[in-house]
């Protein structure tokens, strides 16, 4: 028996991997098989769009209005928006930080992927103007609708689909990226993965917060593999939160509230603390709970911190400001499934009468701006690595536009498919560290032949709670340097005593988590370093200690990298291309 | 004033468990839950991997009813996990008409 075959269990030669399969895996697998290349899509999930972030966006996809009026005939579309104000609006919600390079390809081709998603049968379901656009730019496609039509073209073509699996590594050569390895839930098997490309389309990290509106497999995997592989990260410092989510009951801790209900909606109830105070006062005096995102969570997480919060450890959302007869009669004008339905749930259960009581609300982690830091190419620091969507930084600079974060997986997973597909087909044939995949595969199978142990459960519980109260929506010097301290410890002395207390190897959920813990300390240790280094507040980062937007000293992005087992930040200037950002100290929140 | 503390009370929840590499016939297994608040199937299951048997197999993502994929047959009608609320005791098995993985994890592939 060779070394491979005694390593592992099954061996998948392939030209391009990709890993994940949703709204930029499964684009960048049609665009990297039409090179004629052998293509092999990997996803955690049961099958396409039945896991991952795409499924549960609600959501819209944001192209120029000029565009949506002129070449696909919307009436309701505004021709005096052009390609240039829509970038404009996503430096300024990015907060100038974006990659100018990444966001006019951006701008560019979104009318071109709109129209492979509609001519694959998507439907548009609506126009929406959301804030921070200029003009309506939202179509709306539902994940749920988008994601169907996906599978239906991806299961047409030869692309290889290996389901339940979960990567874990990749694999490195000299220079470059030639594979990776991962689990199999479905078989047991440990896979190797030899690879001429490889893509990763592999989401955020929204998991590592307790509460969060994103699917359970969101564990920065993709972000953390690509940094232990040596490859460069940016913007490691933007998590980006929601301002309204259930803490309570178990059932929806974490769902969003219908936001008509609670901030920027047909009726905004008033946020409330403890003292009945309608704290948006201090922070927003004009537009109160209409303020916007970054700002709402700021300062709904501030009365929780300050102990000023509701039971279950949100603040209060009250609509008895208002007559029995209008509440009554909100019904009437209201659609409801903008207030009485989300996703499978019916509000009804949830809400309480709100003619008399409030809804519990509390900040919720949404998305990741920063990640993998990919050129106009979708290539890495990494030869052979190419990353899209959520997974990578620079398109969104500090804050992400409502309904951009469709638009960046179908024009970068198309991208990275295009590129990847390119250089596998130029590549000659790449050959596997055997002495790699074997070390690999100890630090993989060691929780799971650990006998006793520490519990997973418990040690993620922590991470969240850390993570929540000290590295989240408010930061400071010293909740940052003390919970630094908490991650790495964690990382260093508890996690090498977890163990798995299922053995078997076949859809072993602990076993999986325990490989997912490991990233998510990994990715706080970069939220907390980056955060820490920046001293300033911006976008999806306020710090306490300051409260100031510095455009003299933080026009920079910091790029994270692995050296020497060590990670190390370096600052670089942010790569503008056609608008130079303000030179100014601004207030937190504010543009101009 | 409302109570935050909620009474707490213990259901049963029989499950049936397989394991098909082990060419075993599935046979059920009771486990006795406590519910606080408004508990979801998938609430439960998550209980029960946690805290009682980590050797639990079940699927799921979203847990908000759009990614489908916890779908299980509750006391013989299919439902969704994560949304459906848990009141008296319940019986859970794998949707019909798929392979099976492991207790309620079923290959999804093939049929969609």
């Amino acid at each position: 028996m060779s070394k491979m075959g005694k390593i592992a269990d099954r061996v998948i030669e392939t030209d391009v991997l990709i890993v994940g399969s949703e709204g930029a895996g499964s684009p960048a697998s049609l665009e990297a098989i039409k090179r004629g290349v052998k293509v092999t899509m990997v996803t955690k999930g049961s099958h396409i769009g039945r896991s991952g972030a795409t499924v549960t966006g609600d959501a819209d996809l944001d192209v120029d209005s000029k565009s949506l009026h002129d070449r696909f005939g919307l009436a309701e579309a505004d021709r005096r928006d052009s390609k240039d104000i829509f970038f404009e609006d996503m430096l300024k919600g990015g907060k100038y930080l974006n990659n100018q390079k990444l966001v006019e390809i951006h701008v560019e081709e979104a009318p071109d992927r709109l129209e492979d998603l509609l001519s694959w049968g998507v439907k548009i379901d609506g126009l929406i103007q959301a804030s921070g656009h200029s003009y309506p730019r939202g179509v709306v496609i539902p994940g749920t609708k988008l994601m169907p039509h996906l599978r239906r073209v991806v299961l047409g073509t030869n692309v290889e689909l290996v389901c339940y699996t979960m990567v874990t590594d990749l694999l490195t050569n000299k220079d470059r990226v030639v594979g990776a390895v991962g689990i199999n839930g479905a078989t047991g098997e440990f896979i190797v993965f030899k690879a001429k490309a490889v893509i990763l389309c592999t989401g955020g990290a929204m998991r590592m917060y307790p509460y969060t509106t994103a699917p359970e497999e969101l564990t920065g995997d993709g972000m953390v593999m690509a940094y232990r592989a040596g490859a460069e990260l940016v913007d490691m410092e933007f998590p980006m939160f929601l301002p309204g989510a259930f803490p309570w009951p178990p059932a929806v801790a974490g769902v969003d509230i219908p936001f008509q209900l609670s901030t920027g909606g047909y009726i905004a109830g008033w946020m409330l603390n403890k003292y009945g105070d309608r704290f948006m006062r201090h922070w927003d005096p004009v537009r109160y709970e209409w303020s916007t995102r970054d700002i709402l969570s700021v300062a709904m997480m501030t009365e929780i911190l300050a102990g000023r919060g509701s039971p279950h450890g949100g603040v209060y959302v009250s609509l008895k400001h208002l007559p029995d007869d209008l509440i009554e009669n909100l019904e009437k004008w209201v659609p409801p499934e903008f207030y009485m339905f989300y996703g499978g749930f019916k509000m009804k259960q949830y809400l309480p009468d709100l003619r008399r009581e409030s809804i519990e609300s509390v900040p919720a982690s949404h998305f990741f701006n920063g990640g993998i830091r990919i050129n106009e190419r979708c290539e890495t620091s990494l030869n052979g690595l190419f990353a899209a969507g959520e997974t990578t930084g620079g398109v969104h600079g500090a804050n992400r536009l409502s309904g951009n974060a469709f638009t960046e997986m179908v024009v970068w997973g198309h991208r990275s498919g295009r590129f990847a597909g390119e250089y596998a087909k130029g590549s000659g044939e790449v050959s596997i560290d055997m002495d790699q995949v074997e070390k690999l595969r100890k630090r993989i199978f060691d929780p799971l032949e650990r006998k006793g142990g520490l519990s997973q459960a418990n040690l993620r519980k922590k991470l969240q709670q850390v993570a929540w109260e000290k590295a989240g929506v408010i930061r400071d010097g010293e909740s940052l340097e003390k919970a630094l301290s908490e991650f790495l410890k964690m990382r260093e002395e508890e996690l090498p005593e977890v163990g798995v207390r299922a053995k078997e190897r076949i859809f072993n959920r602990e076993w999986i988590q325990v490989i997912e813990l490991e990233n998510m300390l990994s990715m706080m240790e970069m939220v907390c370093r980056t955060s820490l280094n920046r001293k300033e507040s911006r976008g999806a980062l306020y710090r306490r200690d300051y409260p100031d937007t510095d455009n003299i000293n933080w026009l920079k992005n910091q790029i994270v990298i692995q050296k020497e087992g060590k990670m190390e930040i370096q600052n670089e200037p942010v790569v503008v291309t056609k608008i130079e950002p303000p030179k100014k100290i601004l207030k937190y929140g504010r543009t101009e | 004033m409302r109570k935050v503390a909620e009474k707490t009370k213990k259901i049963k929840v029989k499950i049936l468990r397989s394991k098909p590499w082990e060419e075993k016939k599935p046979k059920y297994e009771t486990f006795k839950v406590p519910i606080e608040g408004k508990m979801s199937i998938l609430n439960v299951l998550n209980y029960i991997a946690e805290n009682l048997d980590p050797t639990l197999g079940f699927y799921s993502s979203c847990r908000i009813g759009k990614c489908m994929g916890c779908q299980v047959v509750v006391n013989g009608k299919v439902r969704l996990a994560c949304v459906t609320l848990v009141g008296g005791d319940i019986i859970l098995e794998p949707l019909r008409k798929f392979k099976v993985i492991k207790d309620l994890v079923i290959e999804r592939r093939g049929k969609e």
